[in-house]
């Protein structure tokens, strides 16, 4: 069943009780929640996304409540427990949606080290996985918003799933938080793009999300072969340039842009040189986004 | 105590220095032509290698050795001739290895 299908009472009675089992990815996370504006934008954002049946058994437990006391009343908060732990301060009851993303994003990243993860875009196009690793500000989540709006398929905008059996990624397809000058941007190159609302002053700036597409979500346990290496970077005014890079620079580029390279020791330095062996490895810098896309269509097409 | 403090010899005498690499089992290779990713299991550490260091590392592994032994035995394989530069570089080269705590001395 997913989400959608759910009757909105039925899905604040389950959050509001034992909880509800949403599949994302190869995880299932527990969310429970009393925070009346989180449901409608999870039920809006997640609404493709598969409800695991109960019983099941849970990668992650997510519990948004509101804190007590005086100051619920004046200036209301939401706070975030990760398997029962309080990991971030209060936010502001209004930017629960996003807290969750990014609560979500810090249980895969402290907890699932079955898998090298990259700090990456990933989007696939002919059954080949294009990996942009990049840390924040070089424009790794805008140019995967707009890839995929072109037609590739969204793995991830934040996590590269690296499989150590046989070096293929794993599709994590989620909502894409874009940030400050990224939604206009997103906004005038697809007009159509679901982008949901916007979130002022969280502390990444305003942020707002825009839609995972539905074939993504259903397609999410086709993994798929790295085929390309690109290590984006948005430069104002920059003329494009992609180019080829020498496979040991593409090698210390990639562990540096991983959250558990060290971590995993052997299974790390494995994972890293079987997946650089494995792309063609380039450097792009662009400015234009219409510029870059066409030039990595063309990197797929050849 | 003062003034007892080690300085290194000159490069003459750093040459004499026995050095020993780590066992085989613990050092991992990514190879791309000329080029090496090393994984040093004992540290957790990855280092990248050219070449001529890559080989200098390999001899030692397969046999300890001060920096003439190993220049001389890598000298022989490729069949190139041994000068004084080429004791600089071997000896240059154990260095930097010591210095990234890929080898130490024989006896520490």
């Amino acid at each position: 069943m997913k989400l959608a299908e759910l009757p909105g009472e039925a899905l604040a009675q389950r959050l509001e009780g034992a909880g509800i089992l949403l599949q994302t990815g190869p995880f299932t996370v527990r969310i429970h929640s009393w925070v009346e504006g989180f449901t409608q934008l999870l039920r809006r954002f997640y609404a493709n996304f598969p409800v695991v049946p109960e019983p099941a058994i849970a990668d992650f437990h997510v519990r948004l409540t509101m804190p007590g006391g005086i100051r619920r009343r004046w200036r209301p908060q939401v706070l975030l427990l990760l398997d029962g732990q309080e990991v971030f301060l209060p936010y502001p009851l209004s930017h629960a949606f996003p807290l969750f993303e990014w609560g979500l994003n810090w249980c895969i990243a402290m907890q699932a080290h079955q898998y090298l993860m990259l700090h990456s875009a990933a989007v696939e196009r002919s059954g080949k996985v294009l990996l942009l690793p990049a840390w924040s500000g070089s424009g790794k989540s805008t140019l995967c918003a707009a890839l995929v709006n072109r037609g590739w398929r969204l793995f991830s905008d934040e996590f590269g799933l690296v499989r150590a059996s046989d070096g293929h990624l794993i599709p994590l397809p989620r909502p894409m938080p874009l940030k400050n000058h990224s939604i206009d941007v997103i906004r005038d190159f697809a007009p159509d793009a679901e982008l949901g609302p916007s979130f002022h002053g969280t502390r990444k700036g305003t942020v707002a999300h825009l839609g995972t597409p539905a074939t993504c979500v259903e397609q999410s346990a086709v993994t798929a072969a790295p085929g390309w290496l690109v290590f984006p970077r948005y430069q104002p005014g920059a003329s494009l340039r992609l180019e080829p890079i020498f496979k040991p620079q593409a090698f210390i580029k990639l562990a540096n842009n991983s959250f558990n390279y060290q971590l995993l020791g052997l299974r790390g330095f494995q994972g890293a040189s079987r997946l650089v062996r494995d792309c063609d490895c380039y450097v792009l810098s662009y400015s234009n986004l219409d510029e870059a896309i066409v030039a990595l269509d063309r990197l797929a097409e050849s | 105590m003062a003034g007892d403090v080690i300085v290194d010899g000159p490069e003459h005498t750093e040459a004499e220095t026995r050095w020993v690499a780590p066992e085989k089992q613990e050092l991992h290779w990514e190879s791309w032509g000329e080029q090496h990713a090393l994984y040093d299991a004992r540290s957790g550490e990855t280092h990248l290698l050219t070449e001529q260091t890559m080989r200098v590392l390999q001899q030692l592994v397969v046999r300890p050795g001060t920096a003439r032994e190993v220049m001389e035995t890598l000298c022989s394989k490729s069949g190139e001739c041994c000068d004084e530069q080429s004791l600089e570089s071997s000896v240059r080269l154990l260095r930097q290895l010591h210095n990234t705590g890929l080898i130490e001395k024989a006896g520490t």
